[in-house]
């Protein structure tokens, strides 16, 4: 369906705010943060509000019918993939403020200890929820390039947040210059975009390329440009340089939060740009043969990352890059160009929030109590006490899950992206059995934590930080690993829902 | 009458400028100089081709302006890094932050 034939589907700027109420609300709390700042109300209650603030915001969604219409004369997409990305994104938010709350690198605290900032950090994370909403339902490159510089923007700050820290402060440093880089790059290559095809709409530029009988050197050159700002948005292979500094410098519940919002963002714009844009009906009409660059790009991302993860000794660092892997198996599911492939990325998504999650929040717990991060310092955790033997145990789930070994959820995640590419035929089992093989790999040093945790003697005793009992995020923890453990047994509830939002489009 | 190729010739020779300085210098200044020339050579890049195919609308010009706006965003954000580098490290040479390594 295109909007040229469907009048209907075009709203006006008035008629639109009634779908953008949800996100108009979350910048309204915005300022009700800010202002509650301004008035000196003490930061626990302001911190003991963001989660309702969140929770309102979904309920409003909630209320809203799910229609395929566009707002404010064609910017903004309102359709079902967009509206369960809003709320994954409310939900992601959520996780967040509770794990920042968790965190002592970010809770009240923090504000004695490094003169941390309760009321701008939740604007920042609000805001990179905003930014995220209006990436994945762009439908105009001004939008795209406005959300991804909104983004990169935010996620500049937030990564600098422990201001008087050399880490982090080296962190945002390197995450500007390359996020100024790629980002300047693909605007480039977006003007070349507008040139041949004269418009910023997806649906019209999608409508060129339909007509565009042959091989064309600058829309190859134009598509790889905007590659380059999508693929530093989910840190893809080349431009992934960023990701393991600027994770190991930010904040913790920072790092969880960009190693899976604006990430997940990246993926549904991906999802847009790649299978409405550059394809019509599964067919790639650009005549540049994409899958193949995608399936390309997938294997030498998930091949550096898992390599590069087996020498780390950070956890943070680790896990940075087995979240590089993650994003070259995501890719898989995008180079296989079908409606499973659709389905299997979205499904990927919300294991991956899951598990990633989990395993940011466990460094943070045994961060707070140790204020260490190396996985030599995770030597004999298991046997310390009763609790952190139950945290290494959630741990291991975590883990597993992340490797992809049944019965966790991430071996489902794992098992419909393979099914995608299998489904393609024999000229794409290579892709499949890159896949396995870094998975195998990748299981190395997941178990290598694992081992230090339950196999190994702490070599030196590591002095006691903060020995406070974390309830709330024991709690949290908990949840995420209950919902590890419930997808890998029983996903076909989010399988069947991901399958009405495609059944829609 | 300057053809579009006269356009899309400077800027090309714009976005090279751009690139080159970002990897040869090492002042963090300097490379956020070339980020500029990179968003100045798209920017022209949008007027030109909005001047020549497709001389009725406006989105290209537009889409000028937002550049230059989110420029100064961009501007402002990155040298309160810098400054904030300066105090930590005494020092805005990019080779300086080294604190973390592979």
């Amino acid at each position: 369906m295109s909007w040229e034939d469907n009048e209907q589907m075009l709203l006006g700027n008035i008629q639109s705010i009634y779908y953008f109420v949800p996100e108009l609300l979350l910048s309204f709390f915005i300022f009700i943060i800010l202002f509650m700042d301004l008035l000196k109300i003490d930061q626990k209650v302001i911190y003991a509000l963001a989660p309702l603030f969140l929770l309102i915001t979904f309920m409003v969604q909630t209320n809203l019918d799910i229609r395929s219409v566009y707002l404010f004369e064609g910017i903004l997409r309102y359709d079902a993939l967009g509206v369960y990305f809003k709320y994954f994104t409310y939900i992601v938010l959520f996780v967040v403020v509770l794990i920042s709350l968790s965190s002592n690198e970010t809770n009240t605290k923090a504000t004695t200890t490094f003169g941390f900032l309760p009321a701008e950090y939740l604007m920042l994370t609000f805001g990179l929820g905003i930014g995220m909403i209006l990436l994945a339902t762009s439908n105009n490159m001004l939008m795209t390039y406005l959300a991804i510089e909104f983004l990169s923007l935010l996620s500049y700050i937030a990564t600098g947040f422990k201001f008087k820290n050399k880490k982090s402060n080296e962190a945002s440093l390197k995450y500007v210059i390359y996020g100024g880089v790629a980002s300047g790059i693909m605007i480039y290559g977006i003007s070349f975009l507008y040139g041949m095809t004269g418009s910023l709409f997806y649906n019209s530029i999608g409508s060129f390329l339909t007509n565009q009988p042959t091989y064309n050197v600058t829309l190859f050159v134009s598509i790889l440009f905007i590659y380059a700002g999508l693929g530093y948005k989910i840190a893809t292979i080349p431009m992934h340089m960023w990701c393991p500094d600027v994770y190991e410098g930010a904040p913790t519940p920072v790092t969880a939060l960009l190693s899976v919002g604006p990430k997940a963002a990246g993926f549904i714009l991906a999802l847009r740009l790649f299978y409405e844009v550059f394809s019509v009906n599964f067919q790639d009409i650009t005549h540049i043969n994409w899958p193949l660059f995608i399936a390309i790009i997938s294997v030498f991302t998930m091949t550096l990352g898992n390599l590069v993860a087996i020498h780390q000794t950070n956890l943070k660092r680790l896990l940075a890059y087995s979240s590089i892997a993650h994003a070259g198996y995501v890719l898989m599911g995008i180079a296989s160009i079908s409606i499973l492939g659709q389905q299997s990325v979205l499904f990927y998504l919300v294991v991956y929030m899951l598990m990633n999650f989990g395993a940011f929040l466990v460094v943070i717990l045994i961060s707070n109590r140790y204020g260490v991060e190396e996985i030599e310092d995770y030597r004999g955790l298991a046997w310390k006490t009763p609790y952190l033997g139950f945290i290494a145990v959630l741990m291991t789930i975590f883990l597993l899950s992340l490797t992809g070994l049944p019965p966790f959820a991430g071996f489902i995640g794992k098992f419909y992206l393979f099914s995608a590419v299998i489904e393609k035929g024999p000229s794409y089992y290579w892709l499949a059995l890159a896949g396995v093989i870094n998975s195998v790999i990748s299981l190395y040093y997941y178990a290598r934590i694992i081992k230090a945790m339950f196999l190994e003697e702490a070599r030196t005793e590591i002095a006691l930080v903060d020995g406070d009992t974390q309830v709330l995020g024991t709690a949290i923890l908990s949840v995420l690993a209950f919902f590890t453990l419930l997808f890998g047994i029983y996903w076909g509830p989010v399988f069947e829902v991901i399958t009405t939002i495609f059944a829609s489009l | 009458m300057i053809k579009l190729e006269t356009f899309l010739i400077v800027s090309a020779i714009l976005f090279s400028l751009g690139i080159y300085i970002i990897i040869a210098r090492k002042n963090v200044i300097a490379i956020l100089m070339g980020v500029e020339l990179i968003l100045n050579a798209a920017s022209l890049n949008f007027v030109a081709f909005n001047k020549y195919s497709v001389p009725t609308s406006f989105s290209g010009q537009m889409f000028s302006v937002f550049i230059i706006v989110l420029a100064a965003c961009e501007a402002v954000v990155a040298f309160a890094i810098v400054m904030s580098m300066y105090k930590n490290f005494k020092d805005i040479n990019a080779d300086s932050a080294t604190t973390m390594k592979e």
